[in-house]
């Protein structure tokens, strides 16, 4: 899937987050956005998905070259946009297979059998040593952090996505469940080479598993910079405080050493 | 398991039930006044369905109540009435007409606990109001009293929700919560991130906001989504 994202401003509360926003993301790559917490970099997931809070004053978002604006959440999401969400919601009385049941049933546009869906959940299940008591536990509820990005990851296994995004995965996962849940999207991506990534992070543990072709520096509403993987290193020892005025500061002799 | 079915033509003589045992009390189409007497640690289910209904039970043990109503004027009264008893009552309804759902918790004695959690589902235009009254009096200590009321609209309409706290005891540890509106638009978001269409997505937040935490059997689930299926294709 092609991501080309145009002159997007958007505004939540008439606060302007995004102003002017550029990114294509072609198929089969693997991009990053990092930025300062309260950048922004929550909220562009959120409003490729089609967050309705949020407000699209202007620009565009076109997927193989069409626009998605008109299209609601779930229609993206049909379209095969995933979202892996920094804080996934809890929600109760209602079990993790049930759900799981409905966003296949509703995504694939056909009914699956029920031996065929237990059968895929518990291979998905197992590649992520997801225990299966889990699935009859409702969703999110009482489970740890790193349980609930697991649980992202096997909803996404689940819906086969073209487009992934992951918002800070890597919080909330120990370093063991990092490897594993990276190797599982990485296997995926040998799978499905034309699915294109975007990565958000504030580190570079992530990046180490799941190796991008582009490092983004949001700031200000916009990409100040863009640079390769070691770039994420080169931010984690020295902050962002080298973008604070433009990318003129941006010397190769302060950030590279 | 009991099962006693209260309709009208099967209204007993006798206004004092006692229960010993897990019990299913069906309302069906009735008008009753009932007095239930509780001195096992036992789970009830009530389903409550086109009925006015008056029930107070006596509580003299650990009593989970899981209380699904349809249409239903309901009050109902929990005497907590020996030392260390305790009441859980989860309370569902679909709400059709102008109804009101009155629960009395009166901690007569000490150490008692009760939680009371009420969800109504306003499915049409008319008003429900919930009524929450906890009541502790003065020579109960160490008492907890918890409840969460929630009402979900489906359609504009002017419900009401009035918890009151009547603690006369220092002692005690009473909290409350209400909300009332409509479809939570996080939840939504969630759900329908995963391709799950708008209405699908209303029917599990239905689900979940219906179910909450309450401690059924898969045959009394499955009564409740019969109810919640005719909302929902
Ligand atoms: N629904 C909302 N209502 C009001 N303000 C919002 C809303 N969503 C986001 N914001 C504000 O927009 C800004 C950007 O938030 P966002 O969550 O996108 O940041 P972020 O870059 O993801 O930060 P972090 O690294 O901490 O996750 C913040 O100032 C935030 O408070
Ligand atoms: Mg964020």
């Amino acid at each position: 899937m092609d991501i080309k994202i145009v002159d997007l401003c958007v505004k939540v509360k008439d606060k302007e987050i995004l102003n002017n926003f550029n990114l294509n993301i072609n198929s089969g790559e693997i991009h990053v956005i990092m930025g300062p917490n309260g950048v922004g970099k929550s909220t562009l997931s959120k409003v490729i998905m089609g967050n309705s809070d949020y407000d699209v004053v202007s620009g565009d978002i076109l997927v193989n070259g069409k626009s998605i604006k008109d299209l609601d959440v779930s229609q993206r999401a049909k379209l095969g946009i995933f979202l892996s969400f920094q804080n996934p919601l809890e929600i109760e009385g209602v079990t993790n297979s049930e759900f799981l049941k409905t966003m296949v049933r509703d995504v694939r546009d056909s009914d699956i059998s029920l031996y065929d869906f237990i059968k895929e959940v518990n291979v998905c299940s197992e590649e992520l040593e997801f225990n299966k008591d889990m699935l009859h536990r409702h969703i999110n509820q009482n489970f740890s952090g790193g349980e609930k990005k697991k649980n992202e990851i096997l909803q996404m296994k689940m819906l086969r996505p073209k487009f992934i995004i992951l918002d800070e995965l890597d919080s909330g996962l120990d370093v063991d469940s990092l490897h594993l849940v990276c190797s599982n999207i990485n296997k995926y991506l040998e799978d499905n080479p034309s699915c294109a990534v975007l990565i958000i992070t504030h580190y570079t543990r992530l990046l180490k598993e799941i190796v991008p072709d582009y490092v983004h520096v949001l700031k200000d509403g916009k990409i100040v910079y863009t640079g390769d993987s070691s770039l994420a290193e080169k931010i984690e020892k020295s902050g962002y405080k080298v973008f604070d005025n433009g990318t003129s500061n941006i010397a190769e002799d302060t950030v590279y050493e | 398991m009991n099962k006693i079915v209260v309709s009208k033509n099967n209204i007993k003589e006798e206004k004092i039930i006692y229960l010993d045992d897990d019990s299913e009390i069906y309302y069906d189409d009735v008008d009753v006044c009932l007095t239930l007497v509780v001195s096992k640690p036992i789970c009830i289910f009530e389903y409550i369905r086109n009925s006015k209904i008056d029930i107070s039970y006596d509580i003299m043990s650990c009593v989970t109540i899981n209380r699904f109503g349809i249409d239903s004027e309901i009050v109902s009264t929990f005497n907590i009435n020996k030392e260390l008893a305790k009441v859980k009552c989860y309370y569902s309804c679909f709400n059709l007409n102008d109804h009101k759902y009155v629960v009395n918790i009166n901690h007569l004695k000490e150490k008692t606990e009760s939680f009371v959690l009420s969800h109504g589902v306003n499915v049409s235009d008319k008003k429900l109001d919930f009524l929450i009254n906890t009541n502790v009096v003065s020579d109960s200590f160490d008492v907890v009293s918890n409840q969460d009321s929630k009402i979900l609209l489906l359609k504009d309409s002017n419900c009401d929700i009035k918890p009151n706290l009547c603690i006369n005891n220092d002692d005690v540890v009473a909290n409350h919560s209400a909300y009332i509106g409509s479809f939570n638009k996080d939840l939504l978001f969630y759900l329908m991130s995963r391709g799950i269409s708008y209405d699908d997505a209303c029917k599990l937040i239905v689900k979940s906001f219906v179910f909450s935490d309450m401690d059924i059997t898969f045959l009394q689930r499955g009564l409740i989504l019969e109810e919640i299926n005719k909302y929902w294709r």
